[in-house]
């Protein structure tokens, strides 16, 4: 998101996307708190009571993975994510936009693949998987797969969209 | 092969890694016909990993203090204890780094949060600037063979090696780092006047770190104490900072929480999605057996284990210099694993060897990261940086022959309580 | 060198090295050369390829054509297959023979029905109970922190019913927990628990097996299908060769086993005809809860009426 400053994009996607980016945040925050208490909880149940609920520790597990890959929404959402910038630094503003655009270009592509792989494992995993946790069917539990890759998407899709936008709006006074 | 190569060009100019080592991934699987939701199916393993969930409890832990007023709590306290010694700020400079990069594991965070408060505390006590950069940049590494750091965790997590174990490998040698810097900061010799403290009792001070120092000693006794597993100890020690900093230092509001705790999961969703990717990319290379086939190649021409590790030093100094540490633990690490076990490598002792190398990569001119986080914190040029970290440097890099070529340093301890 | 016409990928989580690699290896190389060289094996040993979950998952997918999978694991695909496992059943290698025997085409059936091959049953033998220190009556065994392994609604009954509380780990950190003191109990074979290490923590074994562990390799039907009739039964004949010699083997290597942790200072503690006698009621408590549940009513009846034959003596007369 750095390249896009507020005044160059429309308000009212930006507007949405702080929405979303607060969900998310609020999301994630609830996630954390359950696995620290969870997790404590169980150690207290163990130290005092002999013994703890078996439960716990794998529902902490699919946990970890939900408020992980939810995270990684938010990297995408932050424009966050571990890269490498070798040349990043060297590049004019106006230059920059258009390896901005290529690499969102390529990021919506690979996410869509990867969406696709998602929901061949769900369909997969529907027929064959069996129960898991709680007795719950184990493709729910892995349902944060689609919803995470399907929201990456979303995110690359609209910081593509937006960088178009930057670049169709013209030269920009650079504000550093 | 040329889609993979365009892939490759793409990391180049900044895409996420996640996306290009996905991408990757899926043009492998795709190039020998196994279906895509592989691809998945490895990500769905990390729902059966246990140690996984020490990682986003500790960086959260980690956030909570480079957020509060830890980092000049720690500061204070360590001048109050170690401030008379000749060089004794340098000295206290390289433990405050090392404790912090050990709690908070990405060395980012102990540039940006200590460096600010000891740079001015160093200039104003006569150290030379560029002694003072150079310490700096070098320690923002410092650390991460302490237990907990983050990146031990991932390197355990990916090697499926004990985490307990690794924690206590790292400790001599880490040490070993941290005392040969510290020589080095005793020889430039300048003696500190404890003027800042003249105002408060030691007592005081002592009283106010009395929440904090707990911490170091909550994951010790916990874990070899047999009270708690390492996630277990995360735990603890995320629920036990939250209470501190929000409840009796209130230096971070309730409301401020949810900000906390969505850049913590930001961070660690990064780590996880690149372990996720990852761990797809590695099963085609297991699949095809690679690793294997690589190790026959190199078999063949390389017959002494100490040869093979002089190399791996090599290979890992340039990989360190250019990828991030999470990002190289997870490419290259399942890729060496086999390699190493087929030399005779002991997997713990060839943990600390990738953590020490990533650790000096950190620093390694021309591209290592903190060289350009001291740059931009500290606004000076590159190569003034380069040339500062120089002698720090070269002290790194003979521990790392030490920590190479003697594998009990990092087993000793293993093996005394293991 | 010419590569095989049918090359199966076959994952384990058996370690490299083991009985149990080592035999697939020799039944995998006489296949191929009775073949002439068209049906390959490549193993990809110690969980490289994941637990029996994710193994299973690829199965489906086609990235893996079998597995050796556990209990324990495949149990969830096909859960008639756990009925061997009751605690406190098995007696004699001899009652476990004739069960297998008598069991294995309905567990044919069974795997066959979810689209799998049930190739051979692997063993992994009796499964004893290893603590900090001796631990023979009930009260003993509900003062222990005890490990249990996770999801297996068999175990989770039995334990509930002794009022012992389990602390689910996963294998891997086993043995860390029984060095902290995190857990002081667990259960595995003799020569599982020298492979994992685990009577280094754990040296004392109360001398009756808790219960009977066990696997089957297992592939994938629709894979099995492209071979000729002729192939498939140089398959079934191979295995059937290699995998009963197997189990001759893995009990070689708890036998073996018995006299290293000996040699290694390991106490094993002689129990009571009485404390057996409770715990068989408990067992007894548990079938009664889990039957038709946990398992089918009809492979508990076959079970339960092959070993009231053989223990009756009829089993001559058939
Ligand atoms: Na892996
Ligand atoms: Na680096």
């Amino acid at each position: 998101m750095e390249l896009t400053d507020t005044d160059a994009s429309p308000s009212l996607t930006n507007r949405i996307l702080n929405g979303i980016i607060k969900c998310e945040e609020v999301l994630v925050s609830l996630l954390l708190t359950a696995m620290i208490l969870l997790a404590c909880y169980q150690i207290g149940l163990r130290w005092f009571t002999s013994g703890g609920l078996p439960w716990i520790d794998p529902l902490l597990r699919y946990l970890v993975l939900w408020s992980g890959l939810l995270g990684a929404v938010l990297a995408t959402a932050k424009d966050n994510h571990i890269a490498l910038d070798a040349i990043g630094y060297l590049l004019q503003r106006k230059l920059k936009l258009w390896v901005h655009l290529l690499t969102d270009g390529f990021c919506v592509i690979v996410s869509v693949f990867l969406f696709r792989a998602t929901l061949l494992f769900l369909s997969s995993e529907i027929e064959y998987g069996g129960s898991s946790l709680f007795g719950l069917d184990s493709w729910l539990w892995f349902l944060i797969f689609p919803i995470a890759f399907g929201m990456i998407l979303l995110h690359f899709s609209i910081d593509a969209v937006t960088t178009v936008w930057s670049l169709l709006q013209g030269p920009q006074p650079d504000k550093q | 092969m040329i889609v993979k190569l365009i892939a490759i060009l793409f990391a180049l100019i900044g895409t996420p890694l996640f996306i290009v080592i996905g991408a990757l991934a899926l043009i492998s699987f795709h190039s020998v016909d196994i279906d895509p939701s592989v691809v998945i199916i490895e990500m769905t393993r990390l729902s059966d990993t246990p140690l996984l969930i020490s990682l986003p409890l500790f960086i959260f832990a980690g956030t909570m203090l480079s957020e509060s007023g830890a980092p000049e709590r720690i500061l204070k306290i360590s001048r109050l204890f170690l401030g008379w010694l000749p060089g004794g700020l340098a000295v206290i400079a390289l433990l405050v780094c090392a404790v912090f990069t050990a709690f908070t594991g990405a060395s980012g965070v102990t540039i940006f949060a200590l460096g600010g408060l000891l740079l001015p505390a160093m200039l104003k006590d006569g150290y030379s600037e560029r002694f003072s950069m150079g310490l700096i940049t070098s320690s923002g590494s410092l650390g991460l063979l302490f237990p907990p750091s983050l990146p031990l965790i991932l390197f355990g997590v990916i090697a499926e090696t004990r985490i307990d174990h690794l924690f206590l490998a790292g400790i001599i040698p880490g040490f070993l780092m941290l005392i040969l810097l510290c020589v080095y900061a005793f020889r430039s010799g300048v003696v500190h006047t404890r003027e800042e403290l003249a105002d408060q009792h030691p007592l005081q001070i002592l009283k106010e770190t009395v929440w904090e120092l707990p911490l170091p000693f909550i994951i010790i006794i916990g874990i070899y104490g047999g009270f708690l597993v390492a996630g277990e100890a995360a735990a603890v020690t995320a629920l036990y900072v939250l209470i501190v900093e929000v409840f009796i230092y209130r230096d971070i509001k309730l409301r401020q929480i949810p900000e906390i705790m969505g850049k913590s999961m930001t961070l660690f969703g990064g780590i996880l999605l690149i372990l996720a990717v990852s761990m797809a990319s590695t099963n085609y290379l297991i699949d095809q057996e690679i690793p294997s086939k690589i190790f026959t190649f190199i078999n063949t021409y390389i017959d002494s284990k100490y040869t093979f590790l002089l190399l791996l030093n090599v290979f890992l100094l340039i990989v360190g210099s250019i990828l991030d540490i999470f990002s190289a633990l997870v490419l290259v690490v399942p890729l060496i694993l086999p390699i190493a076990a087929g030399y005779d490598v002991n997997p713990i002792h060839l943990g600390i060897i990738f953590l020490t190398n990533l650790q000096i990569g950190y620093c390694t001119p021309p591209v290592g990261l903190n060289l350009f986080l001291a740059s931009y914190r500290f606004k000076r040029p590159i190569f003034e940086l380069y040339r500062a970290s120089l002698p720090f440097l070269g002290l790194l890099l003979i521990t790392l022959v030490l920590i190479t070529y003697f594998p009990w340093l990092s087993l000793a301890l293993v093996e005394w309580f293991g | 060198l010419a590569k095989p016409k049918h090359m199966f990928k076959i994952a384990s989580l058996a370690p490299e090295g083991s009985v149990w690699v080592n035999s697939f290896k020799e039944f995998a190389a006489e296949v191929t050369e009775k073949t002439n060289g068209e049906v390959g094996f490549r193993i990809y040993p110690g969980g490289i390829m994941g637990d029996d979950k994710a193994m299973y998952r690829k199965l489906r997918v086609g990235q893996l054509h079998g597995g050796g999978f556990t209990m324990t694991g495949i149990s969830e695909i096909v859960d008639d297959f756990r009925v061997m496992a009751i605690p406190f059943l098995f007696q004699s290698y001899e009652e476990m023979d004739k069960a297998r025997k008598q069991l294995q085409p309905m567990f044919k059936e069974r795997f066959a029905e979810k689209g799998l091959h049930l190739v051979a049953m692997t063993e992994v033998g009796f499964i004893y109970t290893f603590s900090n220190r001796p631990r023979v009556t009930i009260a003993d065994l509900q003062a222990a922190k005890t490990w249990a392994p996770t999801d297996d609604p068999l175990t989770s009954a039995f334990l509930n019913n002794l009022k012992i509380s389990p602390i689910a780990l996963t294998i891997p950190d086993v043995l860390s927990s029984l060095q902290t003191g995190l857990i002081d109990t667990a259960f595995n074979s003799l020569y599982g628990s020298i492979i994992l290490q685990w009577y280094t923590k754990a040296p004392f074994v109360t001398d009756a097996p808790y219960g009977y562990a066990y696997g089957a390799f297992i592939m994938n039907a629709k894979a099995i299908a492209k071979l000729s009739d002729v192939y498939l039964a140089v398959i079934e004949e191979t295995a059937d060769k290699y995998f009963s010699e197997l189990i001759q083997k893995t009990r070689k290597s708890n036998e073996e086993s018995r006299a290293v942790l000996i040699s290694q200072g390991v106490k094993f503690i002689p129990t009571t005809p009485e404390e057996l006698a409770t715990l068989e009621q408990y067992r007894d408590q548990t079938i009664e809860q889990v039957r038709g549940k946990a398992f089918s009513e009809e492979i508990y009846q076959t079970l339960d009426q092959t070993l009231t034959e053989l223990r009756s003596g009829k089993d001559g007369v058939n």
